[in-house]
């Protein structure tokens, strides 16, 4: 065997072994008869990146398979494809968060704070402040990804999903004073938008397009997640007026501001989803999978934010409810991984009854 | 239908070929600019056999290693006649119009 066969056959590895055993020697011998016409020897060649990324996009379509798939492909499938969609909703709710705070911080809607308090960056009309108002008002963009994909268009849904995870960092660029640890917890934060991104472009592709809702429906989907979103604006609001009228204890006000930050709100999220998961352990199997894939991202957001070792009393405060958040979050994946790991076991006996017909 | 598999289809008009065989084919009919990557054209294969456009004919053992040929079924024909036609009817209509604007000494 030359080397580049080799190669080529190592690079197989990424397709499942069952389309491996079927196809393998066919796909070996096509790349080698191509191969012959280069002028360098077998030995003496290596496969392409453009042909290893073809093998690669081949194995992720028959990895994350769609409704005419195997069942564990499909199952993978439908997991993924719910990461992107909890994702979506749950960064739609955070847009629409994001964007009340603004119109509220900024005095944009209207002169919500007091004469004496000053809020945003930069002063009125600057551009430094309408770049930070703009890089609150992006994460709206996921309530528009969100509607693009459940009306089936799911091109223009991973487009805006990428634009609303980049711009906020291209309009208000991350600053990393303090190294390395800063960076990591900078990428951490980052992590639960960012892995919503590939879910949604690897788990909707040609052979597992998304069912269009009626507008009506997909208009439902999208203020599904927008009115909490909106609600929970005016809890935050309420938070910053009880710290400024220092009427409610500091630690009280920054324990209850740590459930309504995005780890606390991805925590209190994954937590329902749990329990909606155990009320229906049955059909559940792919949205407990995903709801288990999004806990790790959760997790590192949450740990991200806490300082072991600090001795005073609010940050002492951010560690317990930061630590309380996680084990519940560990807690949560450990009986997520155990359904998914069930509806794995009742995939491989071939029952997946109450999983199909639910793709999307 | 994508234009990868639509030249899949137009590769086996005329004769069963095996993989390479296609790709060879595909790179000639599109005068060189398309050229599949054997992922690729799996991928498309993988999809045409799935929507019964072609099918496995024989397998041949070539210098030791294995050729598995495929030919297009009459549903794919007919996929590709319909595709053919639609494409020829949209590039009709975008000649008239260009020519129609040339009259016109728009450009």
């Amino acid at each position: 065997m030359s080397v580049l066969e080799d190669s080529y056959r190592w690079v197989l590895r990424l397709l499942p072994a069952p389309y491996r055993a079927e196809r393998e020697e066919e796909m070996v011998s096509a790349f080698l008869e191509g191969a012959q016409h280069g002028e360098a020897g077998l030995d003496d060649q290596r496969p392409r990146w453009m042909e290893i990324a073809s093998v690669a996009a081949l194995a992720v379509r028959l990895r994350v398979g769609g409704p005419g798939a195997p069942p564990r492909s499909f199952l993978w499938g439908e997991a993924v494809r719910r990461v992107a969609l909890l994702g979506l909703v749950f960064w739609t709710m955070i847009g629409f968060l994001s964007a009340a705070q603004a119109l509220i911080a900024y005095g944009i809607l209207a002169d919500a704070l007091p004469d004496d308090v000053i809020m945003g960056i930069g002063y009125a009309g600057s551009p430094d402040r309408l770049r930070h108002v703009l890089a609150d008002l992006v994460p709206l963009m996921w309530a528009g990804s969100l509607g693009a994909l459940v009306l089936g268009r799911p091109r223009m849904a991973k487009a805006v999903a990428v634009a609303a995870l980049v711009l906020p960092h291209m309009l208000v660029p991350p600053v990393f004073p303090g190294g390395w640890e800063i960076v990591a917890r900078w990428a951490c934060m980052v992590l639960p938008a960012a892995v919503t991104v590939p879910a949604l472009v690897i788990g909707f592709h040609r052979d597992a397009p998304p069912p269009p809702l009626p507008r009506g429906q997909a208009l439902r989907m999208v203020a599904l997640p927008a009115v909490p979103g909106i609600l929970l604006s005016l809890v935050v609001t309420a938070l910053s007026s009880l710290s400024r009228a220092d009427t409610v204890p500091v630690t009280l006000l920054v324990q209850a501001s740590l459930w309504v930050d995005v780890p606390g709100l991805a925590c209190v999220s994954l937590l329902i989803v749990t329990v909606w998961c155990l009320a229906r352990r049955r059909t559940s199997g792919p949205t407990a999978l995903a709801a288990a894939i999004l806990t790790v991202p959760a997790v590192l957001s949450r740990a991200a934010t806490l300082h072991p070792g600090a001795a005073d009393s609010i940050t002492e405060t951010i560690n317990l409810v930061g630590g309380l958040q996680i084990a519940l979050l560990l807690a949560g994946g450990i009986t997520l991984v155990a359904l998914s790991t069930q509806a794995l076991r009742t995939v491989v006996d071939g029952d997946l009854t109450g999983i199909r017909g639910q793709h999307g | 239908m994508t234009e990868p598999a639509f030249l899949v289809l137009t590769a086996l008009v005329d004769e069963p070929r095996h993989g390479y065989g296609i790709a060879q084919e595909v790179e000639r009919i599109s005068g060189g600019r398309v050229q599949l990557k054997i992922g690729t054209l799996y991928g498309v294969l993988d999809r045409l056999t799935a929507d019964a456009f072609v099918e496995p004919d024989r397998e041949e053992v070539w210098q030791g290693r294995l050729r598995r040929y495929y030919r297009l079924t009459d549903e794919g024909a007919r996929a590709l006649e319909e595709e053919a036609v639609r494409l020829a009817d949209n590039a009709r209509r975008a000649v008239e119009r260009l020519r129609l604007r040339q009259a016109e000494g728009l450009t």
